[in-house]
C-alpha cells in the first residue's frame, strides 16, 4: 500500500501531548524562520574576502573569522581598532566574514576597540 | 550589559541581524520587532523584553532606508549573540541615569535583633533585597518582608546587631524571584530603584553586592535570564 500512513497508538501518550508537541515545534519553526530573514546574508558572491572584512571594519561591525581565514586578518587587526577575543577558548559559532562557512564554534571573534566594556568585556 | 556565559555552557552563537532602529550603543537587549510596520531587531523597553533575541555586542548609529549607490545592501546589520541560556550581567544603577551610584540607607536607630532597619527606603523596596555597605553586616544580603517610608524588615535576620551609622544597599529585585527589573533610560543598566515587580522581562540569576569600602556602590551586578526568547516557546 503506498501514501497510506499508519499511527502506532503509544501507551500512555494522548492526543494532547501529541498536539502540544506538535505545537511546540511548529512555534519555534516559525520563530527560527523569523529571525533567518533578518540574518546578514554575508559577504556577496564576487566581493574579494579583504574587501569585505575592510568593509565592515570600517563601520566598526564585529569581525567573525575561521581558521583559514583568521591568519590573514590576524597580523592587521590593530590597525584597523580591532580587538583580538581570547576569552572564549573554543571560539565562538556563526559564519566566517572571509569564506562564509558557518561553523558551530572556532570562529576567531574581533570586536572593534570602541565597544570595549559595552557589548563586550575583554579577558 | 553584556553576555557573561551560558546557562548550559560553550560558546555563543552571534548573528548579524538587521536592525529596526538605529543603535547608539552597543550592549543592549534587543528584541523582534512587533509592528506591523518593523522589520528587524528592536531594542527592548525599559520594563519588558517581550520576543528577546539577544545583547548587542556592537552599534550601528545609521539605518538606511533608500536603496544605495553601485547597488548596495542598505540593510545595516548589527552583531547579536542569540543563545537563548545566555547569561547577560548588567550593573546596578541608582536612578534612571545609567552610572548613578547606588543610594545609602543609613540606619538610625539601633536593632539588636537585626530585623529591623531604620531609614528611608519607600514602598518601592517591598520584597526587594537590603545588604550591608558598612558595619557589621558589610556584604550580607536579605530579603525585604516590608518596606515603608521609615524602615525596611528582612525575613531572615542580619547575623550581626545593627548599629546606628550602619549604611545599606538596595534593590527592588533579587535572584529568582518571579519578578522584572527595570532598565535604565538608555538601556545598558538596571535601575535598581525601580520597582517591575509585576514585569516579566528578565529573571534575575544571580546578583553581585560588594560592601561599600569594595566598591559596591557603582560595583553591584546582576546576573539575568531573558525570559521571554523567540527561540523558547513559552
Amino acid at each position: 500500500m503506498t501514501g497510506a500512513t499508519y499511527r502506532v497508538p503509544l501507551i500512555g501518550v494522548t492526543q494532547q501531548m501529541v498536539d502540544r508537541a506538535r505545537a511546540f515545534f511548529a512555534s519555534v519553526a516559525r520563530q527560527r524562520t523569523r529571525l533567518a530573514s533578518y540574518v546578514s546574508p554575508g559577504r556577496p558572491i564576487g566581493t574579494v574576502a579583504g574587501t569585505w572584512v575592510t568593509d565592515c571594519a570600517e563601520i566598526q561591525q564585529c569581525i567573525l573569522l575561521c581558521s583559514f581565514c583568521d591568519h590573514k586578518f590576524a597580523p592587521a587587526h590593530r590597525r584597523y581598532g580591532y580587538h583580538r577575543d581570547t576569552k572564549y577558548s573554543r571560539g565562538v559559532g556563526g559564519d566566517c566574514d572571509g569564506c562564509r562557512s558557518h561553523r558551530d564554534d572556532g570562529l576567531q571573534l574581533y570586536v572593534h576597540e570602541a565597544y570595549l566594556g559595552q557589548g563586550y568585556t575583554p579577558r | 550589559m553584556q553576555v557573561h556565559g551560558h546557562l548550559y555552557g560553550g560558546s555563543p552563537i552571534l548573528k548579524k541581524l538587521q536592525i529596526g532602529e538605529a543603535l547608539t550603543l552597543a550592549g543592549l537587549p534587543l528584541i523582534a520587532s512587533a509592528l506591523a510596520d518593523a522589520d528587524g531587531v528592536m531594542r527592548a523597553s525599559t520594563t519588558a523584553a517581550a520576543e528577546s533575541i539577544g545583547v548587542s555586542m556592537d552599534a550601528q548609529p545609521t539605518r538606511l532606508t533608500s536603496q544605495q549607490a553601485g547597488d548596495a545592501n542598505p540593510a545595516v546589520y548589527v552583531t547579536v549573540n542569540v543563545r537563548p541560556d545566555q547569561i547577560v550581567r548588567a550593573r546596578l544603577s541608582g536612578s534612571s541615569t545609567a552610572g548613578t551610584t547606588l543610594p545609602e540607607f543609613t540606619n538610625t536607630a539601633a536593632s539588636t535583633t537585626g530585623l529591623l532597619i531604620t531609614a528611608a527606603f519607600g514602598t518601592a523596596y517591598d520584597d526587594g533585597y537590603a545588604w550591608g555597605a558598612t558595619g557589621a553586616n558589610a556584604g550580607i544580603i536579605r530579603k525585604i518582608q516590608g518596606a515603608v517610608n521609615t524602615t525596611a524588615t528582612p525575613i531572615v535576620p542580619f547575623p550581626s546587631d545593627i548599629a546606628v551609622g550602619d549604611i545599606f544597599y538596595a534593590s527592588t529585585f533579587g535572584p529568582f524571584e518571579d519578578n522584572g527589573v527595570q532598565l535604565t533610560s538608555n538601556l545598558a543598566e538596571l535601575d535598581a530603584t525601580g520597582d517591575n515587580q509585576s514585569g516579566t522581562n528578565f529573571r534575575v540569576f544571580g546578583v553581585t553586592w560588594p560592601a561599600k569600602a569594595a566598591g559596591g556602590g557603582l560595583g553591584s551586578y546582576a546576573d539575568l535570564i531573558f525570559t521571554d526568547h523567540v527561540l523558547v516557546q513559552q
